[in-house]
C-alpha cells in the first residue's frame, strides 16, 4: 500500500468508513489473530481482543500517519491487551489431544516466550519488529526465541 | 522439526469468520449512531480523490445553491490556497448535508467522466450534434444557471437513492448515451433496450438510470470541458488506438477494397475486370473449353481448380448473374459450456494467463502484458484494425491469440516480452478449432471487387494467407470449385501452427458459403435452389447437396446442419462422408449451431436455444440444463448470481458427470447497491479448484464506489477498492497466490 492510498483509507475510516478501515485492518488481522491465538491459547479471547484492537485503531486512525504507524499502533495496543488478559486469567498447560498438539505445546511455555515465538513464528515478525512492538530489549527478543526454539526444539 | 514446519501447524489454524475484513465491519459500526458529518476538508479532500477540477468544483457549488459570495470569490481567487478555501466555505453557510450532496454529484460527473474519456470520437459527434440543434451558443451564465436549475432538483433524493436524481432532469429528447465500443456492441445485441430506454421502462435499470445521470452531467455542460483536453487523459492503449485511427492512410496492408463494398459498386467493378481479361485470352471459348455452365444453372460436384481461370470465370459468371455472397454468413458462436448439469456462459474476456515472470490478460481489444517481479506493465499487443480477439491460448512461449476482423481473421502470437507475430486468411471467422499444438480457422470471404482485374491480379480475387501483412493468393490446387456459379465467396479453411503461427495447410470453396468449419475442411454453401456441402475426407472433396440450410457446425468428426422443411427445420448429424448418421427437429428457427465435445449447441438470435449431446451419434438426446454465469476451468466451474438481497459465488466440482458445490460464498447487498451491482468480467473469475478462487465485482454503496475481489479457497479473504476508477481488471492465481490487476499495473 503506498502513501497516497493509506492516507485516503485513513482519512475516509476517520470519517466512520468502516469498510475503508477494514482495508487497512486487512493488512494486519492474520498476523493478529495468530499472535493472540497462540499467546492465550484460546479462540474466543483472541477473537475478543482482536476485534477490541480493531475497535481502538478505527478511533485513533487519524492520529496515526503511515502505514507503519497503524501497524506499530495495533500491535502495541494488542500486546497490551494480551497482557492484561493474562493477569487476569492465566493460561493453563493443555493436555496434548493424541500427537503432536502445537497449541499444548505453546500453552506450556511461559507469557513471554508465548508471544515472542507466537510473533515470530505465526505471524511471521522479524525480532527488531517484536522488540518495537511488545517493548522487550532486542537482547532480550533473541534470548528468548533461543530458547523457544530449543524447547521445541527446532533447526 | 524447522520453524517452517511448526508454523505451517500453526497456520492450520482457520481465523474465524467474525474477525475478517468483511465481518470487521459489523464489529466497528454503531448502526444506530447517525453517519460522519462531512466538513469542508473532508469534503474537499474526497473531491481531490475523485479527480475533480476547478471548473467543475464551481458548478458543484452553484449548483448546490452555495452563497454567491462565497462562490465568487472562490471565482475571483483561482489560486486560493486550501486553508482559504476552507475557511471560505466553512464561512459560506454549507451544512453537511450540502456538502453530501455535492460529493454525490461529483461522484456522477466522475462517473460520466470515465466513459467520455473511453469514446471521445463519439463524443465528438455527440457535440456537433447538439449544435446543430442548439444553434445558439450557451453562454456561461446560462450554464451555470442551467446547473442551479437541473444540480437541485436532481440531488433532492441523491445520497440515498441515487437513481432517482435523474427522474427531474430526465431530458425532452431521447437521451444519448455515450458508449465505449464494446458498449455499443452490447447495445447492438439488446436492440429493445436501446430503442428508447426512458420512455418505456417505469422502472428503469441500473444500466439506464447510470445513463440518464450521464445525461444529466451533459446538461450541465462538463462535456465541452472534458472535449477540450482529451489527449492528455488517455491511457497508453488508448492514445495508441487513436494513433492508428488518426493516420489510416499510412496503412498499407488493407487496400481499399472495402470502402465501396456494395453490389453495385462490385458489379462495376467486375465487368471492367472482365473486359480487362478480355484482352488476354477470349474469355467465351476458354470457359467453353473448362466445360462451365452457363450462367443461371446449378449442379455439379466440387473439384479443385485447374489453374486460376478456372477461378476467375466461375466468379465471372457467378457475379454477371447478381450472385455475390449468401449475406447469411453465420456468426462466431458464443463461448458456452455444458458443465455437468449445467450450460455456463462465460463474459467476453479471454482469460489470464501467467508462467514464469510473466502474466496476460486478454480481453477483446488487445492484450497486456505484466512482469510480475516488478508488478507493471510490460508490453501492450492489439489485434489489427477492425478486428477483435475472439480466443486465447497459452504456448510454451507465451499466448497465441485468434482476431476475426470483417475481412481478416488470423492468429497473433505474443511471448513475455510483447514480441509478436501474426499469421492470418482472408476473411471472417466462422469456426475454430484448438487441438493441441494446431489451430485451425474457418471464415467467409467476399472479395472486394472494387477495382478493375484480370486472372493475373489474384489477390483481387483469390483467397489469401498473410504473415505478417505480407499476401499471398491461395494457388489454384487449393481452391474447390464446383462450375455451377453460385457465388464470388470463399468458404476458406487454414492449419496455423499454435506455437508459431506457420500456416501449413489451407483450403477454400468458392461460391455462396454460409459456413466455414475449423475441425477440417468443412463448408456449407447456398444455392439458388437448395445448398450444397463439402468437406475434405482423407484429402479428397465429398459433396452432397441438400436443401436449404440455416446453419451448420462440424467437431468432433460429425457434421450438423439445420435444414429447412415442410414440418420446420430439422438438424442432421452427418458422418465426415456427408452420410447422415441422426436427425433432430427444435420446433423453431436455428441461425446457429456449434459442436464442442460431445455436445451440440443449438441457437437462434444470438441465444442457445438447446444442447444435444450426441456422444452416441445414432441416438441424441436433447440435455436439460440450468443456465448459468461463470467460467469453466477443467474439472471446476465458478459461478456468480445476484438475487434480491445479496450475491453469490458458487465453485462446483465436476462429479460423475454432475455439477457438485465445492465451496461458496455470499454477501449480502441493499436494493440500492444490487441495482449498480455488476461482476467485474470473466477475467476477474479466478478458478484453482479449492486452494484459491473467487471473483470480483462492482457497486456503487451510497457514498462510494466499491470494487471487492471476494476470494475463496484456503484463505478466504475480501479484497477491496473504494472509489478506484480502473477498479479490478484482471485475476489470477499464481503458484498459489493470487494477482491482482487494475489497469496498468499488478496490485499485490
Amino acid at each position: 500500500m503506498d502513501k497516497r492510498e493509506y492516507k485516503e483509507l485513513s482519512e475516509l475510516a476517520a470519517n466512520g468508513g468502516t469498510k475503508a478501515f477494514a482495508r487497512l485492518y486487512e493488512t494486519v488481522y492474520r498476523e493478529m489473530y495468530y499472535t493472540a491465538f497462540y499467546t492465550l491459547c484460546d479462540d474466543a479471547d483472541a477473537v475478543e481482543l482482536v476485534t477490541a484492537s480493531a475497535r481502538d485503531g478505527m478511533t485513533t486512525i487519524n492520529k496515526l500517519r503511515s502505514e507503519e504507524a497503524f501497524r506499530a499502533f495495533m500491535f502495541r495496543n494488542l500486546c497490551a491487551r494480551i497482557r492484561t488478559k493474562l493477569r487476569e486469567s492465566p493460561v493453563q498447560p493443555i493436555q496434548e489431544s493424541g500427537g503432536f498438539d502445537i497449541r499444548a505445546e505453546f500453552s506450556r511455555l511461559s507469557e513471554a516466550e508465548r508471544l515472542v515465538a507466537s510473533m515470530y513464528i505465526g505471524a511471521k515478525l522479524q525480532p527488531d519488529e517484536i522488540s518495537l512492538f511488545t517493548g522487550l530489549s532486542s537482547t532480550a527478543v533473541n534470548k528468548t526465541l533461543e530458547k523457544v526454539l530449543t524447547a521445541f526444539e527446532l533447526d | 522439526m524447522t520453524v517452517s514446519e511448526i508454523r505451517s501447524l500453526m497456520l492450520e489454524k482457520v481465523i474465524p469468520e467474525s474477525l475478517l475484513p468483511q465481518n470487521i465491519a459489523v464489529c466497528l459500526m454503531d448502526e444506530n449512531a447517525a453517519p460522519p458529518e462531512l466538513d469542508a476538508f473532508t469534503f474537499l479532500n474526497r473531491l481531490r480523490s475523485l479527480g475533480i477540477g476547478s471548473a467543475d468544483f464551481l458548478y458543484l457549488l452553484k449548483g448546490c445553491g452555495a452563497p454567491e459570495e462565497a462562490v465568487s470569490k472562490i471565482e475571483q481567487h483561482p489560486d486560493m490556497n486550501l486553508q482559504t478555501l476552507i475557511v471560505t466555505l466553512e464561512s459560506s453557510g454549507l451544512t453537511p448535508k450540502d456538502y453530501t450532496r455535492m460529493l454525490y454529484t461529483a461522484r456522477q460527473l466522475w462517473e460520466h467522466t470515465i466513459t467520455m474519456r473511453i469514446d471521445s470520437g463519439e463524443l465528438e459527434a455527440a457535440a456537433e450534434s447538439r449544435q446543430e440543434e442548439q444553434p445558439e451558443p450557451q453562454v456561461p451564465a446560462e450554464t451555470a444557471e442551467s446547473a442551479e436549475q437541473e444540480a437541485p432538483a436532481a440531488e433532492e433524493s441523491a445520497p440515498e437513492e441515487p437513481a432517482e436524481t435523474t427522474e427531474p432532469a430526465e431530458p425532452s429528447e431521447p437521451p444519448r448515451p455515450v458508449r465505449t465500443a464494446r458498449q455499443r456492441k452490447r447495445r447492438t445485441e439488446e436492440p429493445s433496450e436501446d430503442e428508447s430506454p426512458v420512455q418505456e421502462a417505469p422502472v428503469l435499470t441500473a444500466r439506464q438510470k447510470k445513463r440518464t445521470i450521464d445525461d444529466l452531467a451533459e446538461e450541465l455542460g462538463i462535456a465541452a470541458e472534458i472535449e477540450d483536453e482529451p489527449e492528455e487523459k488517455y491511457t497508453a492503449r488508448q492514445r495508441k488506438r487513436r494513433k492508428e485511427e488518426a493516420a489510416p492512410e499510412t496503412e498499407t496492408e488493407q487496400p481499399a477494397e472495402v470502402k465501396e463494398d456494395s453490389p453495385k459498386a462490385r458489379r462495376n467493378a467486375i465487368i471492367a475486370a472482365a473486359a480487362g481479361a478480355a484482352v488476354l485470352f477470349a474469355l467465351g471459348p476458354l470457359m467453353d473449353i473448362l466445360g462451365f455452365t452457363s450462367p443461371g444453372s446449378s449442379g455439379g460436384d466440387f473439384q479443385f481448380a485447374s489453374d486460376n481461370a478456372a477461378v476467375f470465370s466461375e466468379i465471372y459468371t457467378a457475379y454477371t448473374n447478381g450472385r455475390i455472397s449468401s449475406g447469411n454468413t453465420q456468426k462466431l458462436s458464443k463461448n458456452e459450456q455444458v458443465f455437468g448439469d449445467m450450460l455456463i456462459s462465460s463474459g467476453e474476456e479471454l482469460g489470464v494467463f501467467s508462467s514464469g515472470n510473466t502474466l496476460w490478460s486478454a480481453e477483446p481489444d488487445g492484450i497486456s502484458v505484466y512482469a510480475l517481479d516488478s508488478g507493471t506493465l510490460a508490453a501492450q499487443v492489439f489485434p489489427p484494425e477492425g478486428a477483435e480477439f475472439v480466443k486465447v491460448v497459452q504456448t510454451d512461449s507465451g499466448v497465441t491469440a485468434v482476431y476475426s476482423g470483417d475481412t481478416e481473421c488470423g492468429l497473433t502470437g505474443v511471448d513475455g516480452s510483447g514480441e509478436t507475430w501474426r499469421y492470418g486468411q482472408s476473411g471472417t471467422l466462422t469456426d475454430i478449432f484448438c487441438g493441441g499444438d494446431v489451430i485451425r480457422l474457418g471464415s467467409v470471404y467476399t472479395p472486394g471487387f472494387t477495382k478493375s482485374f484480370t486472372v493475373d491480379d489474384m489477390l483481387e480475387y483469390l483467397p489469401y494467407g498473410s504473415k505478417n501483412g505480407q499476401r499471398t493468393a491461395f494457388s489454384p490446387a487449393e481452391i474447390a470449385v464446383s462450375g455451377s456459379a453460385d457465388g464470388c465467396s470463399y468458404a476458406v479453411w487454414g492449419e496455423y501452427a499454435a506455437e508459431n503461427g506457420e500456416q501449413k495447410k489451407r483450403l477454400a470453396a468458392l461460391g455462396s458459403p454460409i459456413y466455414s468449419g475449423a475441425e477440417s475442411f468443412t463448408a456449407a454453401m447456398s444455392r439458388e435452389n437448395g445448398s450444397a456441402e463439402l468437406t475434405a475426407d482423407s484429402g479428397s472433396l465429398v459433396s452432397a447437396a441438400l436443401p436449404e440450410i440455416t446453419a451448420c457446425a462440424a467437431g468432433n468428426g460429425v457434421i450438423a446442419d439445420a435444414e429447412k422443411s415442410d414440418g420446420g427445420v430439422t438438424v442432421y448429424l452427418r458422418d465426415s462422408a456427408l452420410k447422415p448418421l441422426a436427425a433432430f427437429t427444435t420446433g423453431g428457427e436455428i441461425d446457429q449451431l456449434r459442436i464442442s465435445g460431445n455436445v451440440v449447441y443449438v441457437g437462434s438470435g444470438g441465444s442457445t436455444v438447446m444442447a444435444v449431446d450426441i456422444s452416441d451419434t445414432s441416438s441424441p438426446k436433447a440435455l436439460d440444463l440450468t443456465s448459468a454465469d461463470g467460467v469453466v476451468s477443467g474439472d471446476y466451474a465458478l459461478c456468480g448470481a445476484v438475487s434480491k438481497t445479496g450475491i453469490t459465488l458458487t465453485l462446483y466440482k465436476l462429479e460423475s458427470g454432475k455439477a457438485v458445490q465445492a465451496d461458496s460464498f455470499a454477501k449480502a447487498l441493499t436494493a440500492s447497491e444490487l441495482e449498480s451491482f455488476r461482476f467485474s468480467g470473466a477475467n476477474c473469475f479466478v478458478i484453482n479448484g479449492t486452494d484459491c478462487s473467487g471473483a470480483a465485482y462492482r457497486y456503487f454503496d451510497g457514498v462510494s464506489v466499491v470494487d471487492e475481489f471476494a476470494e475463496l479457497g484456503r484463505s478466504r479473504s475480501l479484497h477491496t477498492l473504494y472509489d478506484d476508477k480502473t477498479g479490478y481488471t484482471g485475476a489470477a492465481a499464481v503458484d498459489g497466490g493470487l494477482k491482482l490487476l487494475s489497469g496498468e499495473k499488478i496490485l499485490n
